[in-house]
């Protein structure tokens, strides 16, 4: 299980269904109705989105794989350099050490502008495994947060790792 | 005092009486100080008998908003008092501390994100779970404008931050900052107000929460912070969708 932060709110979440990849070793939750997507061929990156129902920016969870050599923090380190570098108006919010689908990890919370200047807000929860660093990342239109918030935790929340070690992609 | 402009940025740095002399000339030219409309003309911001095109959108906000936006930032070294009018395309007048101020559009999805930047909002060491009751006097020591008082304020609020030593200690070596943020808008048939303000102290922050005892300073989370400034804004349920933005109907925080 991922810690998350503190619900905000009273607003109820929808009914979640289970993405489950690398031979159901890695697991999280999203809403029943968000459309999945298999972002490459090997499982390495899974995402799920919100349906595409107006030209608003679609809230959307990717989970990523990457081999990393060094420590999480190390890594974590170089991945928010970069991001601040590629990203227009980046700007990290919070940053935290948490529990991540029971291992030891990162909780980042950030804000940046898209490229059709929409501001986004992004919140993303980190853990390394046998050398396997695991990010699951959620983005959301920032005028939106306080409503989808919760889903978001519950996204969060969801994450599990088997214990026995990661399947290979 | 001077006037500076940019038109190739929109860039518009300027004394509060040329602030109040442009609003005035974009909606009364005939009523304006001559003065002061004269120093705006020099620097290129009002010619042919209007303010120049590319500041209509921020000036329109002022004029024409759907609700005032007030961000107070306090501490050791003075006061500073942004203001914003919260528009489908929003404005901005940021307080330099020099008695000066920018003043630009700003779309209104960037609002939070320029409320953490005046703000400084940032990750902070997590406080342990407790609370501390303040007194509004306390909170308006902190906000004044005299030095004594904010000095007076901050010996007060390092006493009452016992409970947590290290944010105590941090405020007595001038690590402080109180941060409100005030919104008024019409929502219908009635005017909604909220108000946010938290204190940081680089060891952590406090949410100033009010309950029928009274204001409490309570450990909070810059996430958590972050979602409240999201909170405060309007949304386009309550202002009848003109933002414009997709704001989503949602529970609150005052």
């Amino acid at each position: 299980m991922t810690d998350v932060h503190p619900g905000s709110g009273q607003v109820p979440t929808p009914r979640l269904r289970t993405m489950s990849v690398r031979g159901g070793t890695v697991s999280f939750a999203v809403p029943e109705h968000w459309v999945a997507i298999e972002l490459s061929p090997d499982g390495d990156v899974v995402a799920a989105v919100e349906p595409d129902d107006s030209d608003r920016f679609r809230t959307n969870v990717v989970l990523t794989f990457a081999d990393v050599q060094g420590s999480l923090a190390e890594w974590q380190r170089t991945t928010q350099h970069l991001e601040s570098q590629e990203l227009d108006g980046y700007l990290l919010l919070d940053h935290e050490e948490i529990t991540v689908g029971g291992h030891v990890g990162l909780r980042r919370l950030t804000t940046h502008s898209t490229p059709a200047h929409e501001s986004v807000t992004t919140e993303s929860w980190t853990t390394l495994v046998d050398g396997t660093g695991i990010t699951l990342t959620a983005r959301v239109a920032t005028l939106r947060l306080t409503r989808l918030a919760p889903v978001l935790d519950a996204v969060a929340a969801s994450l599990v790792m088997r214990t026995d070690g990661l399947v290979p992609a | 005092m001077s006037v500076t402009f940019d038109a190739s940025t929109t860039r518009l740095r300027l004394d509060a009486d040329a602030f109040i002399t442009l609003v005035e000339y974009a909606t009364d030219p005939e009523g304006a100080c001559e003065d002061v409309v004269e120093r705006l003309s020099d620097a290129g911001a009002v010619a042919d008998g209007a303010p120049h095109p590319v500041l209509r959108n921020a000036l329109a906000a002022v004029t024409s908003s759907l609700g005032s936006l007030q961000v107070l930032v306090t501490g050791p070294d003075g006061v500073r008092l942004h203001q914003a009018w919260v528009a489908f395309v929003s404005a901005m007048l940021t307080d330099l501390a020099d008695g000066t101020y920018d003043f630009a559009a700003l779309s209104t999805e960037f609002v939070p994100t320029t409320i953490a930047q005046l703000t400084g909002l940032q990750a902070r060491p997590r406080l342990d779970a407790a609370s501390a009751v303040v007194d509004e006097s306390l909170l308006d020591d902190l906000a004044s404008n005299s030095v004594a008082a904010r000095t007076a304020g901050s010996e007060a609020l390092a006493d009452l931050l016992a409970p947590w030593p290290r944010a105590s200690a941090a405020v007595r070596a001038g690590r402080w900052q109180l941060s409100v943020v005030d919104i008024a808008f019409q929502a219908r048939d009635r005017t909604v107000v909220r108000r946010l303000a938290w204190v940081d102290v680089d060891a952590g922050l406090l949410r100033v929460e009010a309950d029928e005892h009274g204001p409490a300073l309570v450990p909070t989370t810059s996430t958590a912070v972050w979602r409240a400034i999201v909170s405060i804004l309007p949304t386009d349920a309550e202002t009848d969708a003109q933002t414009g933005t997709g704001t989503d109907a949602s529970a609150q925080s005052a």
